[in-house]
């Protein structure tokens, strides 16, 4: 592997805020829309839950370009 | 772009009210879907625990381990005192889908059947739920109960669906129904996406008097001249369709597909360059030219619009999405994968 392919086929390099590498999330520099989106969605949801599983979802959709 | 930003349409097992399912995309409410379910339902919640959700909530279900948004059936529970069940005489009539019936239950114990069926299920533990489907022939089954046997549950359906509890007498569990969101500014009517990631149950809407295919769709508001769906059959092969100004551009049901089993899918429709992908493979193209000739407005859990419900989705999602363009074969790829 090349240097630099593992951040390619990997999640290295690409913490979920809380999930995966969730500890480094704050030395990423990026401009995720996913916290916002989670909290427009809080703000208006009388029950909101699994967080963990949604910003999954949402990293793997932000992933695809 | 990336596809988060493209979804017009993002529904994802996080949020909800009473009579509605909260999408996360967009974040006005105008992706979000109308729920009803005429009484309250179990779920496994977040701590691996029964949670009983009342009225009109719906039910974000952890049974796998993972969140996922659960969709069930009408469903009757024909045991009495199913928390601690005690042997007793049920009656079991012929429904309109057939003799099949099913048991389940959590415990060590064990149940013997005589009547309608001959036969016996054994527990595997105090946390581990086991089941056992069959046929009967009779009116009346006995089950004598040896052991502990909790949560038990008797239900004329093909599986064991999520448990009912009794005292005196028997529970039903009423139908639920997930649909009407969106509308023509969220859904194109030349070209787009919708992407679900499901799993379907092997249990049907009895309300239909024959089993149906569990779809997830989205069509003009009154009727399917113009619509888009996708599912699962009752033979458990891949539904596609999609119906342009009155015409079929796709519609096939050659694909295997397993109950139980999550599938990423994705049906792109554009003029002349339809297609398919599942779990990031090409399954079907179509080259046939189309115009919409009616708004793409409604998104439903079904395959139907506000006014009826016919082939209704019975099973997990964890993720719905609409998008408002053609996405190319390698953002298709990467969504399915």
């Amino acid at each position: 592997m090349g240097y630099g392919e593992i951040y390619k086929t990997s999640w290295w390099g690409s913490p979920i805020q809380y999930g995966w590498g969730g500890i480094y999330y704050d030395f990423t520099t990026n401009d995720s829309q996913i916290e916002a989106l989670l909290t427009a969605l809080q703000t208006r949801a009388a029950n909101y839950e699994n967080v963990i599983g949604t910003t999954e979802i949402l990293t793997e959709l932000e992933n695809c370009t | 772009m990336n596809l988060l930003d493209k979804a017009s349409i993002l529904l994802t097992p996080t949020a909800y009210d009473t009579t509605e399912l909260l999408s996360i995309k967009p974040d006005d409410g105008g992706g979000d879907f109308d729920f009803s379910r005429p009484s309250s339902a179990e779920r496994i919640n977040d701590s691996g625990s029964f949670e009983t959700m009342v009225s009109n909530i719906p039910r974000i279900d952890y049974t796998s381990g993972t969140a996922s948004f659960l969709l069930e059936p009408r469903t009757t529970n024909l045991y009495l005192n199913s928390a601690t069940l005690t042997t007793q005489d049920c009656s079991t009539p012929t429904v309109q889908h057939g003799s099949e019936y099913t048991v389940s239950f959590y415990g060590t114990g064990s149940i013997t059947f005589s009547g309608s069926y001959t036969g016996s299920l054994s527990g595997t533990g105090t946390n581990d739920r086991v089941s056992l489907t069959f046929t009967v022939s009779g009116s009346v089954l006995t089950s004598t109960v040896s052991g502990t046997v909790t949560n038990a549950q008797l239900e004329s359906n093909p599986a064991a669906s999520t448990y009912i509890p009794t005292t005196s007498s028997t529970v039903t569990r009423r139908e639920e129904l997930c649909k009407n969101a969106g509308d023509s500014s969220l859904i194109s009517g030349t070209e787009g996406v919708l992407y679900a990631e499901f799993a379907v149950s092997n249990l049907f809407d009895q309300n239909s008097s024959q089993k149906s295919t569990r779809c997830i769709g989205m069509s003009f508001n009154t009727g399917t001249s113009n619509a888009l769906f996708m599912g699962i059959n009752p033979n458990n092969k891949f539904y596609f369709f999609f119906k342009a100004n009155g015409s079929n551009v796709i519609f096939n049901q050659t694909i295997s597909a397993n109950v139980g089993q999550y599938y990423k899918v994705a049906f792109k429709y554009k003029s002349g360059d339809t297609s398919i992908y599942i779990d990031g493979q090409e399954v079907l193209t179509s080259s046939n030219s189309f115009t919409i000739s009616q708004t793409l407005g409604n998104l439903a859990f079904n395959f139907g619009t506000p006014s009826f419900d016919i082939n209704i989705f019975q099973g997990n999602t964890r993720c719905v999405a609409v998008f408002k363009e053609a996405l190319t074969d390698a953002e298709l790829i990467c969504l399915t994968s």
